[in-house]
């Protein structure tokens, strides 16, 4: 009887159903109006160090709505205080790279301090530190390692110290000389130290780590790693690079941010999560990044 | 542990030991409703003790030749002699004028049988026509659904992964098939949903949230055997029960998808292919002793399958592509309950919950040689949960019960383990390897707890307790104690106001790949790296039974929350080479917000309006400098469930909502950055909150009078207003790179859902 019941529904209740699964799914196009009101703010990009002279990049932002890109502005007034004096950045319309410039050179432990001004865009300030000279010393063993398929390699060392009673943050990449490209490129390393292991550090797409010094607060730290063996065995003089820079907390945070960023890739939204990602920065009233960085480069040769 | 066996050994001696008379019951309303706060008096004697919140109580009394008062607010007095003393039953008249709610239980607590009884579930409109007790639990205060159309549960701004939901006792790790579209729990298998909203008794640890129970014990007031026949589109069910009275009970229910059948075999086989069932098996027996056996089984599949097909004309061989998605869980349990004296009552259980997800890709080519190669690619993840409880209830005094325990856990995780296989692939070898986590870890738990309920007035209670709990995980060990308290005092017969702390560990985490409800998303344990988490609850509530029928609850919370986790890069975590760890970053948490919720509780119209107000954030420094909305933030949310059930042939049920909108990411902006690429500006995580939320269900329930086995139709129509409340805000860039950004979203409106039901 119940068969019978049902057999004589059926043609209804499959009706029913085929239509529910087609009717209800819809899909328009929205316009956030809180969202498109938007103000353009300028963009400052750059890394200050004490080893060359300042260099910014100025741009603007645009909304997400509007078909505009981005574009230089050239025209800001920008003025960098070392310590207390003030010096002002040209614009220098250098093709390839065009930048805010100044031939002043900054030093170790200045307090800097940016401010870029212009009559359309919301004035923007920054503030950071240089970092201390981190006088790194690096070491080269020829054939002094064994790698894990038995072969005899280099190793590669850098040591240094780290500065007592604050939070340091660290840039580190090894690179080979290539004979074929006439430059270093960055190699593949073990970043075997605790310090670099990825729970505790971040690696970029240049193949830099970025690292701190919770492991090693105040204290001087080595840290070594074995070259893949033959990469520079017909190098008749220059063989590795050891890039090592202290940088500031603000640039730190920003490559990791900017890393997740890249990595995020296609925007998308699904069910509870999409990739937005925040980038760090450091520039009030506007976008981008200040940073600053005491760069040595090591040439083992 | 062996000082905690011969301490409770002693007792045990002392209770029995002692010539001292205990009288042990039940009291309810001429209903069969429980009378909760009934005082028990004997005689002219000070022995005094008050029901639960079940209606139960225990009371030593001093002699058999005394009777023994029964008195309630709003019911007629009862004074007996004392006769049978194990298990009585005590019916006490209550006034047509009086109001049967139960003002008792802890802050936050509900449940469909006794707090929010008499609302003919099974008539509210649900999506798609299905049943399902997570949208019953969707439309109270205080619980959200996340996106619109799933069937998860945000419990006062907590995750999912915070809510511990068990099935007769049971942890259960994935509860939803299609992909969190609909639950795996059989409606009519269930005999009640307790949902504790943070608030708990120390028996309950593991999770920071929420509890959520389901059992499926069954009594009924007289022996019976009876089932049903449902169809709806999703899948078609059948229900059996067999009761008899106050002795045993089975229960078999079982669903499976049909709509797959409806194509060829063969098509199934080859191109595309999807599937789900659910079996629930519960049993249970009084014993001649008085003993009870329970025992459960729980066991559900999701498959998803599809494969296309790429025929080389050059080569002339056709290269079959397919793609496999299941998981699936296995759940059991049995559970010993013994009456060692008057007094104590064990209960001893082992349980079992087994979950496992697998995706597959796989490619086959038939050439015109015979030699067909052949490669696999197989992730499996999966946890496994085995559990070893007992749990003593001592009528200690009068005015005292104690309830302790000991919960031993080992919990297995499998993270991720890819297995890939090649075979016939011309001038290469075959392949069989390896990659990832090549079996399950351990983690242990041992929890032990014990909480006094305490009610010495008839305008005070008291359950204060503690749960500590050791937890290990590869040489990892954390301690933890948990603080619990739940005081009450009530005003007169018709107003209670309690107060409540509750501290929450928790030692799993789910780490969520882009979706809730996806069986992608990875069960975890905690460890070094990754530490617990943990959660305060404070909270006070004012409950008030209103005239004859109506009932109202106000509560108020705070929750913070530590040590929640985040993924930072999901396709990292997914590859099972990388150590998850890694990956995952930890924040905090924190909500606050007040629920005001209004119940009908009889009549032709029954049902509920409830309001939240409340704030949920996160901070996650890695994420954002400073704290930002949750995700599923609803800064107001109003709900309905309304019901009206008034002749044997047609029922209507109606659910309501109007809130806040859901929060989505969406960038503002485009800049460079410092290699001169264009990025995306978010001025923040959550920064959009869609458009106020409204949506309007209806159901028609008609019963067909027939001779034969009762027929039921039941209509539903989801969102019948048409607002285009999003499932996914989807932002592209429709030309390609940065350019100009398109806002598109997919929303349900106009739904409709059938079930067909024959009773026999």
């Amino acid at each position: 009887m119940a068969i019978k019941i049902v057999k004589q529904n059926k043609l209804s209740f499959v009706a029913i159903v085929v239509s529910s699964l087609f009717i209800g799914c819809l899909n328009d196009t929205v316009t956030p109006k809180e969202l498109t009101n938007y103000t353009s703010r300028l963009v400052v990009n750059g890394v200050l160090d004490t080893k060359n002279s300042i260099s910014l990049e100025i741009t603007d932002s645009k909304s997400s709505f509007s078909a505009d890109f981005p574009n230089l502005v050239k025209d800001a007034n920008v003025t960098i205080f070392q310590n207390q004096n003030e010096i002002k950045l040209i614009y220098d319309n250098d093709f390839d790279n065009p930048r805010y410039v100044s031939n002043n050179v900054l030093n170790p432990g200045d307090v800097i301090t940016l401010k870029v001004t212009h009559p359309r865009y919301p004035v923007v300030e920054s503030k950071l530190r240089m970092p201390e000279d981190l006088n790194p010393i690096g070491n080269l063993l020829i054939n002094g390692g064994t790698d894990s398929s038995g072969n005899q390699t280099d190793v590669l060392s850098v040591t240094f110290k780290d500065e007592e009673g604050r939070n340091n943050y660290y840039k580190i990449n090894f690179k080979y000389y290539s004979r074929t490209l006439g430059k270093y490129v960055p190699m593949t390393y073990d970043a075997g130290d605790p310090s670099l292991a990825s729970y505790n550090s971040y690696r970029l797409n240049d193949n830099s780590i970025l690292f701190t010094d919770d492991l090693f607060k105040g204290k001087s730290k080595t840290i070594s790693t074995l070259a893949p063996a033959g990469l520079v065995s017909f190098n008749p003089n220059e063989k590795y690079l050891i890039e090592i820079s202290s940088i500031s907390s603000d640039l730190f945070n920003y490559y990791k941010s900017l890393q997740r960023a890249r990595d995020a890739g296609e925007i998308t939204f699904e069910a509870g999560y999409n990739n937005a990602v925040v980038i760090h920065s450091n520039i009030s009233g506007g976008l981008g990044i200040l940073g600053a960085m005491d760069i040595n480069e090591i040439e083992l040769k | 542990m062996r000082k905690l066996i011969l301490i409770l050994f002693v007792i045990v001696c002392f209770s029995s030991g002692y010539a001292q008379n205990v009288l042990r019951g039940r009291i309810v309303d001429q209903n069969e409703i429980p009378i909760a706060n009934a005082q028990v008096t004997e005689g002219n004697f000070r022995n005094t003790t008050f029901s639960d919140f079940e209606g139960k109580f225990v009371l030593s009394f001093y002699s058999n030749e005394n009777t023994i008062l029964y008195t309630a607010y709003g019911c007629d007095s009862l004074r007996m002699n004392i006769g049978e003393t194990n298990d009585i039953v005590v019916f006490l008249n209550r006034s047509e004028k009086e109001n049967p709610y139960n003002l008792a239980g802890y802050t936050g607590y509900t449940d469909f049988v006794v707090k929010n009884a008499n609302k003919h579930l099974e008539t509210m409109p649900y999506f798609l026509g299905e049943s399902d007790i997570n949208r019953q639990l969707q439309m109270l205060p205080g619980v959200e659904q996340g996106n619109e159309g799933y069937s998860n549960l945000f419990v006062r701004g907590g995750d999912v992964d915070q809510n511990l939901m068990l099935y007769n006792g049971t942890p259960i790790y994935n509860f939803n098939h299609l992909f969190g579209i609909s639950s795996t729990f059989h409606n009519r298998s269930i005999s009640n949903t307790k949902l504790y909203k943070g608030v708990t008794e120390a028996k309950y640890g593991g999770r920071t949230s929420s509890v959520i129970s389901i059992e499926s014990a069954k009594n009924a007031n007289y022996s019976k055997f009876e089932g049903e026949f449902e169809i709806s589109p999703l899948n078609a069910g059948i229900y059996i029960e067999k009761i008899v009275k106050d002795k045993s009970y089975f229960t078999i229910s079982g669903r499976r998808s049909w709509i797959d059948l409806l194509f060829p075999t063969e098509s199934r086989q080859n191109d595309f292919n999807f599937n789900f069932y659910d079996l629930q098996i519960n049993m249970g027996k009084k014993l001649k002793n008085n003993d009870k056996i329970d025992i459960s089984f729980l066991s559900t599949r999701d498959l998803y399958f599809f494969a296309f097909n790429n025929f080389d004309s050059v080569n002339f061989q056709n290269t079959n592509f397919g793609f496999t998605q299941t998981w699936a869980n296995l759940v059991g349990s049995v559970k010993y309950t013994k009456l060692y004296s008057d007094k104590l009552v064990t209960s001893n259980s082992l349980h079992y919950s087994g979950y496992r997800s697998e995706t597959a890709l796989s490619e086959l080519v038939i050439t015109r040689s015979f030699i067909n190669p052949y490669s696999e690619d197989v992730l499996d993840r999966g946890v496994r949960d085995v559990m070893a409880v007992s749990d003593w209830d001592y009528a200690y005094t009068n005015n005292s019960k104690i309830n302790v325990g000991l919960q031993a856990n080992a919990r297995f995780f499998l993270t991720g383990r890819e297995t890939y296989t090649a075979t016939n692939y011309p001038g290469s070898a075959d392949i069989n390897e390896t990659i990832g986590a090549s079996n399950y870890e351990p983690s242990f738990e041992i929890s032990l707890y014990g909480e006094n309920h305490y009610k010495k007035a008839e305008d005070f209670s008291a359950d204060f307790g503690i749960r500590t709990t050791l937890y290990s995980y590869n040489g990892y060990q954390k301690f933890v104690a948990e603080p619990r308290l739940n005081v009450a005092f009530y005003m007169g017969k018709n107003d209670v106001i309690k107060f409540a702390y509750n501290r929450h560990n928790q030692f799993v985490n789910q780490l969520n790949l882009g979706s809730m409800g996806s069986p992608n998303n990875i069960w975890v344990p905690a460890t070094e790296l990754l530490a617990p988490q943990s959660s305060n609850i404070l909270e006070a509530s004012y409950e008030k039974a209103l005239g004859k029928e109506y009932s109202g609850v106000i509560n108020v919370f705070f929750k913070d929350m530590s040590n929640l986790s985040q993924v930072s890069n999901f396709d990292d975590v997914s590859n099972p080479e990388n150590n998850w760890e890694s990956f995952v970053f930890q924040g905090n948490g924190a909500s606050y917000g007040a629920e005001l919720m209004l119940q009908k509780n009889s009549g032709l119209f029954t049902g509920w309006i409830g309001y939240t107000y409340g704030q949920s954030t996160r901070s996650f420094e890695d994420l954002q400098d400073e704290p930002y909305l949750f995700s599923y933030d609803r800064t107001h949310m109003m709900k309905m469930y309304v019901n009206f059930t008034s002749t044997d042939e047609w029922n209507f049920g109606l659910n309501f909502i109007i809130g806040s909108g859901q929060l989505f990411s969406l960038p503002i902006g485009k800049f460079r950055d410092i290699d001169g690429n264009v990025q995306l500006q978010y001025n923040e995580l959550n920064n959009y909150r869609s458009p106020a939320y409204q949506r309007l269900d209806l159901s028609l329930v008609r019963k067909k009078p027939t001779i034969g086995p009762e027929q039921q139709w039941k209509f539903y129509l989801y969102n019948v207003l048409g607002t285009r409340n999003p499932i996914n805000i989807n932002p592209t860039f429709p030309d390609g790179g940065v350019t100009q950004l398109v806002v598109e979203r997919s929303y349900l409106a106009f739904v409709p859902g059938v079930a067909y039901i024959i009773k026999f």
